[in-house]
């Protein structure tokens, strides 16, 4: 739309509106504030008011209407709680909380209604759409049949992720939980996947962290971040996740697929939580409303994989859970689990020996995507699973010096090597072709030529060697062809270069 | 295109305020109150739930005008609050000077206004129902028909 036809549209609109307005008295419904303060206000009158309108307060606050009772309305306030007084004259707007949606939207860090937040130029919206809206019905879902790509081998090849699945990332405080949310977004440049990242309560410091990093590694331009930092009013951090549920659906409802993060809904769960006893809900178990389970599953059942009639886009969901103390049984964490497609555990005791990312891969689990791998990958998961299982389990079992046979001990060296591969610093994601060459070697016993410690320096050099001269063979693999007995072996002996290019080392 | 839309919106309903704020006299005043009373009649023919429904119950009543009122004035609208109510209504008076000419009587949850301001507000509010709809609200629609 040109400036010229806004400002003629607009011109009609007033024309239109000053012959349809009557000058007589207008007779409107009203309501007076009866208390205001952290983040909420509480309303006389307002009798018409409905579930989840703007109210709309003096100096330009807006308010959501939570709780309709017979003679007044609690409402959240999405703005500051000092400029609004007992006594103000409130009215209803007869609208619901809308965000700005939109390609504009890319590469920007936004507020939950949109505005911007980074000190860039004014965003230009192309549209406002309602942040609670009916998730997909079932006849427009289709299955979960693509893979889409974390970058972490130890996720990509044990607990894999299909577009379209809500996978929950849990653990406790700093062991990489928004690392993985990070990587997952590096790892769709140049896919065509539209990220959203929410951040609920977050320190302002390490959300401009965390944005740089996205800008430094370029991918910002396929991506959105939605902020509402630990300063924000309540009402805003309530709604922020929805709101970016809301931008990102956008992209999906155009045939794209997104992938959105919340980090985290611990802290989403806290806010509900304090609105709702200033509120004066009954409190329920650990205090928190009778519906807590219901925000997030609401939240979550939006995310989903459309039919091809729809357009055939889809919504990655891949929530954050902190615990406290490895109790993944608590009650926030036991209502997300039951609500997604499967759980990425990060373990504090991985964390401090040095193994990250701390995948757990024992107590993780991803319930759709194993239909969704590429084949060559498939080939190899369920082997590797098994082998570094039991690999765990004889380790655990001669920690206690005992003399073991060289069967047993040749296992032990393969699953150090194992291990040690399925390290990956962050922010480093890995294409899912190259992966599936890594643990085909893996699973081969080429790599006991290489001392452990020496394992991450052949990875480098491998993967070095693969991009100059196997790239048709990635390209093949990516697209869904299984490692053929000629190719196993064009992969193997440019193993054994490098091996020996590198050297074996101390081992 | 959203903030261009506003700006020529603002533009123009400043523009009549201030128009208004130098033409306003005590012929516009009075004819603003007059209106005010036959609303206010009006309301006495409602029913007598919906004539409940508008007092607290506390049962006060804001009076809300451009200037001062005269005592002949302030009699005549507390007569025709009283007359709503069953109970005798308590009334105070305020004024504010950004409502340009006129009144407004607030009850618990609904206001009769007759001021200039409001009828200048009243521009905008039917600007956003009569106004083409937004970009938002076709693709609703187009996801409607999906």
């Amino acid at each position: 739309v040109s400036v010229f036809e806004a400002a003629s549209n607009t011109l009609d609109g007033l024309r239109r509106a000053a012959r349809a307005v009557e000058v007589k008295p207008r007779v409107r419904e009203i309501g007076r504030v009866l208390h205001a303060g952290d983040g909420i206000a509480v309303v006389a009158g307002l009798p018409g008011a409905q579930a989840q309108e703007l109210i709309a307060f003096p100096g330009g606050v807006m308010g959501i209407a939570f709780n309709l009772d017979e003679d007044s309305v609690g409402c959240v306030l999405l703005g500051a709680d000092t400029k609004v007084a007992a006594g103000d004259t409130v009215h209803r707007t007869g609208q619901v909380v809308r965000t700005a949606v939109g390609d504009s939207l890319l590469g920007r860090v936004v507020d939950p209604l949109g505005n911007a937040l980074d000190g860039g130029p004014e965003i230009e919206v192309e549209a406002y759409h309602p942040i609670e809206r009916d998730s997909p019905p079932i006849l427009q879902r289709s299955p979960v049949n693509r893979p889409l790509a974390i970058g972490v081998k130890s996720i990509d090849a044990m607990i894999p992720v299909g577009r379209g699945q809500r996978e929950l990332i849990i653990g406790d405080r700093s062991t990489g939980k928004t690392t993985i949310g990070i990587d997952a977004i590096l790892s769709q440049r140049g896919t065509g996947v539209v990220c959203v990242y929410v951040a609920i309560g977050q320190q302002a410091s390490s959300i401009a962290r965390f944005v740089s990093a996205l800008r430094q590694r370029g991918a910002m331009d396929h991506s959105v971040v939605v902020v509402a930092d630990a300063d924000s009013p309540p009402g805003m951090r309530y709604i922020a996740p929805y709101a970016g549920c809301t931008v990102s659906e956008y992209f999906m409802q155009r045939g794209r697929d997104t992938l959105i993060v919340y980090d985290d809904l611990t802290k989403h769960a806290e806010t509900y939580r304090e609105i709702s006893l200033l509120l004066r809900r009954p409190p329920g178990r650990e205090a928190y409303p009778g519906d807590i389970f219901y925000i997030h599953s609401r939240l979550l059942e939006r995310a989903t994989q459309l039919d091809d009639e729809h357009g055939g886009g889809s919504q990655t969901a891949l929530p954050i859970i902190a615990t406290q103390a490895q109790n993944i049984s608590a009650y926030i964490p036991t209502n997300l689990i039951s609500i997604t497609d499967g759980q990425i555990y990060l373990s504090p005791v991985l964390f401090q020996s040095g193994f990250m990312p701390a995948v757990d891969i024992g107590t993780s689990v991803s319930r759709v995507g194993g239909k969704t791998q590429i084949p060559a990958m498939k080939k190899l998961a369920q082997q590797l699973r098994l082998s570094y299982t039991q690999f765990r389990e004889l380790e655990e079992f001669t920690k206690f010096g005992t003399t073991v046979d060289p069967d047993t001990k040749r296992t032990l060296e393969k699953g150090r090597r194992l291990r040690e591969l399925l390290k990956q610093p962050a922010h480093q994601p890995i294409a899912l072709a190259e992966q599936a060459l890594l643990l085909h070697l893996a699973a081969t016993d080429l790599l006991m030529d290489v001392a452990v410690v020496r394992v991450r320096e052949f990875e480098d050099a491998f993967l070095r060697a693969v991009r100059d001269r196997l790239g048709d063979l990635t390209a093949r693999i990516a697209e869904g062809e299984t490692l053929s007995d000629e190719d196993a072996e064009t992969v193997e002996s440019l193993a054994r270069e490098v091996i020996e290019r590198i050297g074996p080392g101390e081992g | 295109m959203q903030e261009l839309r506003e700006g020529i919106v603002d533009v123009s309903l400043g523009l009549a305020r201030r128009i208004l704020e130098e033409l306003t006299d005590e012929s516009v005043e009075a004819a603003l109150l007059t209106r005010l009373h036959a609303e206010l009649e009006a309301l006495a023919q409602a029913d007598e739930r919906t004539r409940a429904d508008l007092f607290s119950a506390d049962g006060t009543v804001h009076v809300v005008s451009a200037g001062p009122l005269g005592s002949s004035e302030r009699s005549r609208i507390e007569e025709l609050v009283g007359a709503l109510s069953a109970r005798p209504a308590d009334v105070d008076f305020d004024v504010d000077e950004s409502l340009i000419a006129g009144a407004r009587v607030e009850f618990s949850s609904q206001a009769v206004d007759a001021t200039l301001a409001d009828m200048v507000t009243a521009v905008r509010d039917e600007m956003a129902a009569v106004a083409p709809p937004p970009q938002d609200e076709a693709d609703a629609a187009e996801e409607d028909g999906q």
